[in-house]
């Protein structure tokens, strides 16, 4: 029953990873053992001579096939990332007009994604970097040319 | 980019704590060095963040009350915010959370909330 519900889940996790074009990274992932796999290379060409019947049969791998995350990335690239968090804050602490930008870009992000415009995604993602960048970079000019006549002024 | 994520995090951690011990010391409604807002200075109306330096000050100082008196919204937004860079942090572990919170809607809410607070905010 809890492994049943167990995978169910993992079904569920790796059906929304799939929606972010990312592969689902499962909690306790298959411990996949190289040293098995040496020894069992390295059985075979050393006695040749032996009998079929006394050799010992290669380890049998219980364990499912160990997959390869290289191989994954290169069909599919995952949803670029949004930046919501910095857009938000740099909206909030740094420069309001800036950071709505990067806010509304934050959002065409994941709508055109989602309709299928990859690069159209992307593209948006890279604006709202950009406006997230400019939002900071307002805010910190404004801070440093401030701060010397708040001085000067008090 | 070129830093690994132990370096990254060491890094967050030392920007953060000087951040926090500094706020904790120092009141920016007193202290001259308190960066000022400027869409304030140069409108006079209040933008979405003002008030943060004081919340954030007497957060530290556990005073809640204090502290929705500065910015209410943002005090709101804490945990929303917090979510947020968990979800982008353990996007691979937890993707559904990940979808949720930038989903069209989702990302539109927020905008929408943070520029109704900045209306109501100058209105009343």
């Amino acid at each position: 029953m809890e492994n049943d519900k167990e995978t169910a889940k993992d079904k569920q996790m790796e059906e929304w990873a799939g929606r972010l074009g990312m592969e689902y990274k499962r909690p306790e992932p298959p411990k996949w053992n190289p040293v098995r796999e040496e020894s069992a290379e390295s059985d075979t060409p050393v006695t040749p001579e032996m009998p079929q019947s006394q050799q010992t049969p290669p380890p049998v791998n219980t364990n499912p096939p160990f997959r390869q995350p290289e191989a994954n990335l290169n069909k599919r690239e995952p949803m670029p990332p949004t930046y919501l968090l910095w857009a938000v804050l740099a909206t909030i602490c740094c420069c309001m007009p800036a950071g709505v930008v990067a806010i509304v870009f934050a959002s065409s992000v994941s709508s055109r994604w989602f309709a299928g415009d990859i690069e159209g995604a992307r593209k948006a993602s890279r604006n709202a970097e950009i406006w997230i960048i400019v939002s900071i970079v307002l805010g910190i000019v404004w801070s440093a040319v401030y701060l010397p006549i708040s001085l000067l002024l008090q | 980019m070129g830093i690994s994520a132990r370096w990254r995090a060491v890094i967050a951690v030392v920007v953060l704590g000087t951040a926090g011990l500094l706020y904790y010391l120092y009141d920016p409604a007193r202290s001259q060095l308190a960066p000022k807002c400027s869409f304030k200075l140069l409108t006079g109306w209040d933008c979405p963040g003002c008030g943060a330096q004081r919340m954030v000050h007497s957060l530290l100082h556990l005073d809640f009350a204090s502290a929705w008196q500065a910015n209410p919204f943002l005090l709101c937004m804490m945990p929303v915010l917090i979510l947020l860079g968990f979800s982008a942090l353990w996007r691979n572990r937890y993707p559904r959370m990940y979808a949720t919170f930038n989903s069209p809607i989702a990302i539109a809410a927020v905008g929408v909330a943070i520029v109704l607070w900045t209306v109501l905010r100058n209105i009343f």
